[in-house]
């Protein structure tokens, strides 16, 4: 798009913002033009949320200026930047979920009536109105428990669009969506930018860059890498801009070579927290030598998948085989002693007690074992030997293994886990998400060691989100939707496209 | 059916005045828990406003002068919860435990060392709050129904309508709703979250100050050790059963006045061990508690799976 004359919407000069130990901000200097598509790219910790989050009055930078529409402003507080214009769509939906997408849209701001009472029918028809002109099919009547994720994200920016934002900030707005939900957000967005809106858009699917960007921010290490024209650059570029060198896009691996089978799930049905049915009807094989992996979006039963196979949920219906044994009454503890490892999705909560020391995470399952535990006591000399090797072994960056884990970055948190499941080598690794929230470095390293688990002749299960992760490192995929498998894939066969439709329910 | 007897307008005026300090600190502690605090102290808070109450009743021999006092020790006991649990972060629960255990200990404390009496302090000098009789229905049907209840009555059905209306239509109820469920929607929205539940806080503290005063000097005019008696759990009990909403909160307050009021009477009929009913309202509260968890057990009531 070309604008005849060019004004500035947001205009950042010279922000650094340090937290204690990162400059998560180095002297950044950003620039959004009236009505473009700006897309802001870089890894996990480049810098790009600190940025939004000062422009969105969250954080306060160190020192710098802001102009918003060429005014000098000091953005303080999150009302001041509603005020300028300013609206933000947060990676984690910030919804009330017994109210209705009217009542989160117009919270704090709802119409009044003469005698000061909120008049709802007059807030359902702003909503109703707003949603029209943009294109955002949203019922403002509709509860957000029962809303799906697109509708929440609508609703969302709706939120914006009642508080008379003009310039939208959307945080990785894609990492919830289908393929074709995604397409559906890039028609609303087209359609705000016809209606003189600015975008920022986060991203780092440089893919996503490509088709909707009009100019593009790459950030690195807290400090901008370079601002282009999308039409003048190439996701190689990008790339080599966010990551600081050349990045295989394509993981190397050899053929499969599958033996015998592992795990056999047989017509398995698990029910969620709600007592809805999250798995339906499941039935998979894992065989040694081979990764399965099973693509899908986020929410539709991969999670409680993985805990029913880990034994942190029952299972309602269903066998579930490990090795040649029904392990439907193994306790967790008893199915990692059977050689099945799990490395869970959520890191932070599951995966690991922050709080605690490296140490303390690293021998977590096998502390009461000899030589780790004599007669009941920790021994720490051979906990300690231990915890080494595995640093070692694992390549966790840290300046000892007494050093609490929630002060090391997320993708060194992540080799933890890593490295606590395999020290046991196990026959079967179930690897849930391993690479969220860990940045293109590690997300290499996690890949090369789940293609070495394979190759050294053990299975792994890999469930994820991400789809360009399971496609390019497992060797079959399942495609799950709502609980149930809607078509096994070989990765090399299937295009983006024809993903898209499966992981949407559609099958031919 | 001599049984049926029992159900006549003393029954009901028994339960009205049964359930109003239970509704007191059940609305309270509803608005509470609807801004996200567990606000366990309101039973402390009750008892200090009882006791304060009564002592500035006696001391002043007015039983306005009295009234005045013991909401605000409610309320500056509501100041004390806030202040450990949101300024210097302590454990809501744990706050309000303390603050219950130190209120039976303090008031006892005072009531030795001020009135150098043990158990309980009565004083012809304490001056009560008097009913309020409406000369219009005087010689009417609606006499019994309606009139003659001490203000704090009046006052709780008052409370249900206006926090039934400020809860589902004004933006402050939204905003404490919201703070709730999702603070950070809330913040987003520009609302203060902490100012709201300082707000819920306070209000809950003023309202457990009305329902101390009631008991100390509209229900009787006498103190007694202790004498909130568990009020202030059970007025927590009924907002979990009645959602934390102000007609819910409302409903399981009568309901909990009428189990009050029917063991009462039952004790009339039957001659029954007083000790037996004085249990009544506690019995009643764990029949209660299974009854929510009974619902909660409900709405997770796991979907079957389709035959083949």
């Amino acid at each position: 798009m070309t604008q005849k004359n060019i004004e500035t919407a947001v205009e950042v000069k010279n922000i650094t913002k340090s937290y204690p130990g990162v400059t998560a901000n180095d002297s950044v200097d950003f620039k959004v033009l009236k009505g473009e598509i700006h897309a802001l790219v870089g890894e996990n910790g480049a810098g790009k949320s600190t940025l939004v989050k000062i422009l969105y009055g969250i954080e306060q930078p160190d020192s710098g200026e802001i102009f918003i529409n060429d005014k000098s402003v000091e953005i303080n507080k999150v009302d001041k930047a509603i005020e300028l214009g300013i609206g933000m769509v947060h990676q984690e939906f910030h919804l009330v979920p017994s109210f209705t997408a009217a009542e989160n849209i117009g919270l704090g701001q709802e119409p009044r009536n003469s005698r000061g009472f909120i008049d709802w029918d007059k807030l359902n028809s702003e909503v109703s109105n707003i949603a029209k002109k943009y294109g955002l099919d949203v019922d403002p009547k509709l509860r957000m428990i029962d809303a799906s994720v697109g509708i929440q994200q609508r609703t969302e920016i709706l939120k914006t669009l009642y508080r008379n934002a003009n310039i939208l900030i959307l945080d990785e707005p894609t990492a919830v969506l289908t393929p074709q939900e995604t397409d559906e957000l890039f028609e609303v967005i087209r359609s705000l930018v016809d209606e003189g809106k600015t975008v920022i858009f986060i991203t780092h699917k440089l893919r996503e860059v490509m088709e909707i960007s009009d100019r593009v921010t790459v950030m690195r290490d807290g400090k901008v890498q370079g601002v282009s024209d999308t039409k003048n650059t190439s996701p190689e570029e990008l790339a080599k801009l966010m990551v600081g060198r050349e990045v295989f896009m394509q993981v190397e691996k050899e053929k499969a070579k599958p033996t015998e089978k592992v795990l056999e799930v047989k017509n398995l049905w698990v029910h969620d927290a709600r007592g809805l049915l999250a798995v339906k009807n499941f039935s998979l094989d894992v065989h040694k030598g081979e990764i399965v992996g099973i693509a899908g979006v986020d929410g539709n039963g991969q999670t409680e998948l993985v805990e029913a196979l880990s034994g942190l949920r029952p299972t309602s219906k269903g066998e579930v085989i490990f090795d040649g044994k029904n392990i439907e009454s193994f306790s967790p503890r008893k199915r990692r002693r059977a050689g099945l490892a799990h490395v869970p999705e959520d890191r932070a909560n599951t995966g690991l007690n922050l709080k605690l020391d490296i140490w303390e995470n690293l021998v977590g399952t096998s502390y009461f074992r000899s030589p780790l535990s004599k007669g009941g006591i920790i021994s720490m000399k051979n906990v300690v030997d231990h915890s080494n090797n595995l640093r070692e072994k694992f390549d966790i960056r840290t300046p000892g293994v007494f050093v609490r884990t929630g002060s090391l970055s997320g993708g060194n948190q992540q080799k933890v886990v890593i490295a606590r499941e395999l020290s046991e080598d196990p026959l079967l690794t179930i690897a849930s998400q391993p690479t969220r929230g860990v940045d293109i470095g590690n997300i290499e390293a996690i890949h090369k060691q789940l293609i070495e688990i394979r190759d050294s002749g053990k299975a792994v299960l890999l469930v994820s989100a991400e789809l360009d992760e399971v496609m390019s490192v497992a060797d079959r995929v399942a495609v799950i939707y709502e609980g149930e498998i809607v078509e096994w894939v070989n990765p090399k066969d299937v295009d983006q496209q024809q993903m898209g439709l499966y992981m949407a329910g559609i099958k031919d | 059916m001599e049984w049926l007897e029992i159900f006549d307008i003393s029954l009901f005026r028994s339960l009205i005045r049964s359930a109003t300090p239970i509704a007191l600190i059940g609305f309270g502690a509803a608005m509470c828990s609807a801004s996200g605090v567990l606000n366990i102290g309101l039973e402390g808070k009750m008892l200090n406003a009882a006791f304060v109450g009564i002592a500035a009743s006696y001391y002043s021999g007015s039983a306005l002068t009295g009234f005045i006092w013991g909401v605000s020790a409610g309320v500056l006991t509501a100041i004390l919860f806030g202040f450990l649990s949101f300024n210097l972060g302590a454990d809501e629960v744990l706050v309000g435990l303390a603050i219950n255990i130190f209120s039976i200990a303090g008031t006892r404390y005072l009531l030795e060392t001020l009135f150098k009496r043990r158990g309980f302090f009565s004083d012809p000098s304490i001056q009560g709050i008097d009913p309020i009789t409406f000369d219009f229905l005087v010689d009417t049907r609606f006499e019994k129904i309606f009139s003659g209840y001490t203000p704090s009555i009046y006052l709780v059905f008052f409370l249900a309508i206006v926090l039934y209306l400020v809860y589902y239509k004004t933006r402050l109820g939204t905003a404490i709703r919201a703070t709730g469920e999702n603070p950070e929607a809330a913040e987003d929205a520009g609302i203060n979250t902490l100012r709201m539940k300082w707000l819920t806080v306070v209000f809950s503290g003023v309202l457990a100050g009305i329902g101390g005063t009631f008991l100390s000097l509209e229900n009787m005019t006498l103190f007694t050790e202790g004498m909130s008696a568990g009020k202030g759990y059970i007025g927590l009990v009924a907002s979990s059963f009645g959602n934390n909403t102000p007609l819910g909160t409302f409903g399981a307050s009568l309901f909990f006045g009428l189990g009050d009021a029917i063991g009462i009477r039952l004790q009339g009929v039957y001659e029954l061990d007083s000790r037996l009913i004085l249990m009544v309202p506690y019995a009643l509260t764990v029949v209660v508690l299974i009854l929510i968890g009974i619902r909660q057990r409900i709405r997770v009531r796991p979907v079957p799976i389709p035959e083949q």
